[in-house]
């Protein structure tokens, strides 16, 4: 995910926010519902998916976290950018 | 029909919809080319991520506002749903208020026509997997393919349905995108085919209703109108680019 942020193309940015989003968008869903249908699953046969429950819920909180650290990456791009804009066009 | 629920499964083929709506994406951009540079185009997918996913929830909340109070909270606690009228909603404006940011005038959204189709189609067996704890399930039925989602009444198969229709509608925007068509209509056609379906549809669904109708076919009826409001400026441009 980091060298796709900094693989210094434009499209980084928006590549890992859309597989950030994406991620979020369907662990977000159902998570915390899956654990407690878990509980009912286990005892037919089903309780391997409990796997998707724990994944679902690693999803949530990486994706989050990522989603934030590209928003923080974001804003300061953008001020360093302004800044040297600004300073480009205070020069003589 | 009995069906033995598996909520579980739902995630799994969400993430397989995802997964090949992607590849097929992939595939039509690289047989029919694409007006839009890799930068460009990866803005276009990240802004409908995004808008995609702010609009599945808010409108996945506003759902239940009738039957449950509504806090700040409830939008970021997890389960609660999501909507898929929402998402393409949510993510048409969100990619509509970045290309006025970036100034991309061209339609972008031809793409992603078919690959919705199969997408959503394939999240919704994940849907019909799920049984009564996904609340996408049918109103009681007497008919003979009425399923029994678990509570032993039969209800209508309304995500089988659904599933029936995206596959009649994929395969019409398929065989249209192959004969020369106008940029953007294959996006437009499937948006305007996909809201009146679920405005439709839904009056199969025990959704609590607000004046009439529920919360998703009020959000379609206001698709179809921003939809229809669109069109008529896009005729209006192209009158006034045509010489006389």
């Amino acid at each position: 995910m980091f060298s796709l942020i900094n693989n210094g193309k434009r499209s980084g940015l928006a590549k890992a926010t859309a597989i950030l989003a994406t991620g979020f968008g369907i662990s977000f869903g159902l998570c915390g519902l899956n654990a407690i249908v878990i509980d009912s699953v286990q005892s037919n046969g089903w309780g391997f998916l409990i796997v998707t429950a724990y994944l679902e819920l690693a999803a949530m909180i990486i994706c989050a976290v990522g989603l934030l650290i590209i928003a923080v990456i974001a804003i300061f791009r953008a001020l360093r950018r302004r800044k040297s804009a600004d300073r480009e066009s205070s020069q003589p | 029909m009995t069906l033995t629920p598996h909520p579980a499964l739902h995630p799994v083929f969400e993430t397989f919809g995802y997964v090949i709506g992607y590849l097929l994406y992939r595939r039509s951009r690289g047989s029919s080319g694409d007006i839009l540079e890799d930068d460009q185009r990866w803005l276009i997918i990240a802004a409908a991520a995004v808008g995609a996913l702010v609009g599945s929830r808010v409108l996945g909340i506003l759902e239940q506002v009738p039957v449950s109070r509504i806090t700040w909270a409830s939008l970021v606690a997890p389960g609660g749903g999501k909507t898929i009228v929402g998402g393409l909603l949510g993510g048409w404006i969100a990619v509509e208020v970045v290309k006025r940011f970036r100034h991309i005038q061209s339609r972008t959204g031809d793409l992603f026509a078919v690959p919705l189709c199969v997408g959503i189609a394939v999240g919704r067996i994940g849907c019909f997997m799920a049984g009564l704890a996904d609340g996408t399930y049918g109103t009681p039925t007497r008919l003979p393919w009425g399923v029994d989602y678990g509570d032993g009444i039969p209800r209508h198969p309304v995500q089988l349905y659904e599933i029936g229709f995206l596959a009649v509608l994929g395969w019409l925007l398929w065989k249209w995108g192959k004969r020369p068509h106008a940029p953007g209509i294959l996006f437009r056609a499937l948006m305007a085919a996909y809201l009146a379906w679920r405005l439709g549809i839904d009056f199969l669904k025990p959704d609590p209703h607000v004046a009439g109708i529920n919360m998703i076919q009020w959000a379609c009826v206001a698709g179809l109108i921003a939809l229809g409001a669109s069109d008529l400026r896009i005729m209006r441009e192209r009158r006034s680019v045509q010489p006389n």
